[in-house]
């Protein structure tokens, strides 16, 4: 019963401003669908004091293959019908845009972005290191696979 | 003439040829193992490559990417053509414009940098833009200016220490406090540590927390128990955690100066016992450094929040009049600033006069929650009426361009009926004074005119 239970929470309708593009994956297979996720502040990855060719603080490398909770803001600049956005403490453009201010989440399987104004709960399997795009820029040092996005 | 940085410079050097493929090679490692293969097997009688169009073509690919790359990108890519230096000042000077008119253009990563070329042509338009109400990257001009500040510059900083932005006053304190203490000659003798205490006492968290960090750096014992105050902070903008956010800024300058923290974490709720207690055995640190003596901190300082139950709010961020926050309650209270806001008791009945109003036009957006552009012109209407789960977000955003008719009919009814009620004129309180003549403006600047009386 108790594990019904679970199954029906896990799979509880995501944020209704994400539209979806296939059939979803049912989330309630995810073998990290269960227990509490660790909650994550984005405010303590965005005060992390990291730069290229540095290593993370242990606490955070730590982290790496959890399960997560992030509750922050879609970056403003999200475009719609993305596999992934960018997610941040803050809702405006106002800080200076340091790539540890940000954690790249990937969209729940099948699920594309539409933008969502206030605050998300994204809950997700948590990976660190620096990925680099095409021009050897840093694109993200922290990431989550989601699980799970809900309006706050 | 004004000088555009083209959109397509970013992306207009994915051409044939060993110019373009060396270009890419300094920027990316991965491919520059691949050119050099590439230049194993050419034919002897290839071309020569022309080192100086490669520096050139890399280094407008940087400007192009810093200026309107990818948010992520932008920064690191102004890191990268600091590197380059002169090289890359030749390049920048076209863009800058003679009077400094094209910084504008070049966005706001590249102006944070500027100053770091250490050019002296640079720096002087910089100052020039700076001293413009309506260039956009001010804050910006000023971080870039005070991490390189000079001794020359002193009256100018201490000018921007009275500066209308709070971005621009921390910046302001932050170069004051790296100068040090007034050299006896000149103008400015004895004018830097006055402006720096003031600073303590500024409504803008940014601006009291750089003069503490300042005046602690010279030695002062008494500026870290600004800081130390802060390290209690819980206080909340709906569900921007200000006071977090707080809370790491000051342990970071703290942990600077003092090291240890006695297992002080600022992502616990500074309410636990162990922060208590780690918060304690600080303040003693601090009391033993300043003679027992605990400073008297003004009110806006201080840690103890209102429990503020707000059923709507209006959050403002502009590039060009900086940050307002507001916040009605149902008690008939207006909240203005974050923190430590300052109260004012509103007329009986406001509040729901104002409810009635707002949630008539909200019903005619549907489910439209956002307009415009990310940038740094933000205005965001927090709306949590009487039993509802969630606060509601209604987002008018742009850059530092105008885009006309942003902000739809329904949110402009909204403004104007708020900026109605809200008190105006003289008032000893910086928060409180003109506040609805700076709300207008900053309206006006990123949503449009509203149409109200300023």
């Amino acid at each position: 019963m108790l594990r019904t239970c679970a199954l029906i929470l896990a799979a509880a309708p995501l944020l209704a401003a994400f539209t979806t593009a296939a059939t979803p994956t049912s989330i309630a297979m995810s073998p990290f669908a269960f227990g509490e996720p660790t909650e994550v502040s984005l405010l303590e990855l965005a005060n992390v004091d990291w730069k290229k060719g540095k290593d993370l603080p242990k606490e955070i490398q730590d982290l790496k293959g959890e399960r997560v909770k992030l509750v922050g803001y879609m970056a403003l600049d999200t475009p719609e019908g993305e596999t992934s956005f960018r997610m941040s403490y803050e809702s405006c453009s106002c800080s200076t845009s340091k790539v540890t201010h940000f954690v790249k989440v990937k969209m729940p399987k099948g699920e594309v972005t539409s933008f969502e104004p206030g605050t998300i709960e994204v809950v997700g399997t948590f990976y660190t290191g620096a990925k680099y795009d095409e021009d050897g820029f840093v694109d993200s040092v922290f990431r989550v696979s989601a699980s799970s996005i809900k309006a706050k | 003439m004004r000088w555009t940085v083209p959109a397509t410079m970013a992306c207009c050097l994915v051409v044939a040829g060993p110019i373009a493929v060396k270009a890419d090679a300094a920027i990316h490692p991965l491919l520059a193992d691949q050119d050099d293969e590439t230049v194993d097997e050419q034919p002897e009688d290839a071309p020569e490559v022309d080192e100086a169009a490669v520096a050139r073509a890399r280094i407008e690919r940087l400007i192009g990417l810093a200026s309107t790359g990818r948010a992520v990108v932008r920064p690191q890519a102004a890191a990268r053509l600091v590197e380059f230096g002169t090289e890359a000042v030749e390049l920048l000077r076209g863009p800058v414009g003679e009077d400094g008119e094209g910084l504008a253009a070049l966005g706001p990563d590249l102006v944070e940098v500027l100053a770091d070329f250490g050019d002296a042509e640079l720096r002087k338009r910089l100052w020039w833009q700076l001293d413009e109400p309506d260039f956009p990257w001010r804050p910006q001009a000023a971080r870039s200016l005070a991490r390189s500040a000079a001794e020359v510059e002193r009256p100018r900083f201490l000018l921007l220490a009275t500066d209308r932005l709070g971005q621009v006053r921390a910046a302001a304190a932050e170069a004051l406090g790296a100068l040090g203490r007034d050299i006896q000659s000149g103008d400015a003798v004895g004018l830097t540590e006055p402006a720096l205490r003031t600073g303590l006492a500024d409504p803008d968290e940014r601006v009291r927390r750089a003069a503490a960090s300042a005046l602690f750096e010279w030695g002062d014992t008494a500026a870290p128990f600004w800081l130390l105050e802060e390290l209690k902070r819980d206080d909340t903008f709906f569900e921007l955690r200000t006071g977090e956010r707080a809370r790491f800024a000051a342990a970071r300058v703290l942990e600077a100066q003092l090291g240890r923290l006695e297992g002080y974490v600022p992502t616990s709720d500074p309410d636990q016992l162990e922060m208590r207690l780690a918060w304690r055995k600080l303040e003693e640190r601090l009391l033993a450094a300043n003679g027992g003596v605990r400073p008297e901190l003004p009110d806006v300082a201080q840690s103890r929040a209102q429990q503020i139950d707000a059923i709507f709010g209006l959050e403002l961020r502009s590039c060009r009049h900086g940050d307002i926050f507001l916040r009605w309650t149902a008690d008939d209270e207006l909240f203005v600033g974050t923190g430590r806001a300052v109260r004012v008791a509103l007329p009986e009945g406001t509040t729901s006069r104002l409810i009635a109003g707002v949630a008539d036009r909200l019903d005619r957006l549907g489910d439209e929650r956002f307009w415009g552009t990310s940038g740094c012109d933000a205005e965001q209407l927090h709306w949590r009426p009487p039993g509802a789960e969630r606060t509601a977000n209604y987002l008018v955003s742009k850059g530092a361009e105008p885009i006309p008719d942003l902000r739809p009919e329904a949110l402009t009814d909204v403004a104007r009926a708020i900026l109605a009620n809200l008190p105006d004129g003289a008032n000893d309180d910086p928060r409180l004074a003109n506040l609805r003549r700076r709300t207008t403006d900053a309206l006006a600047a990123i949503g449009g005119p509203t149409g109200s009386r300023r």
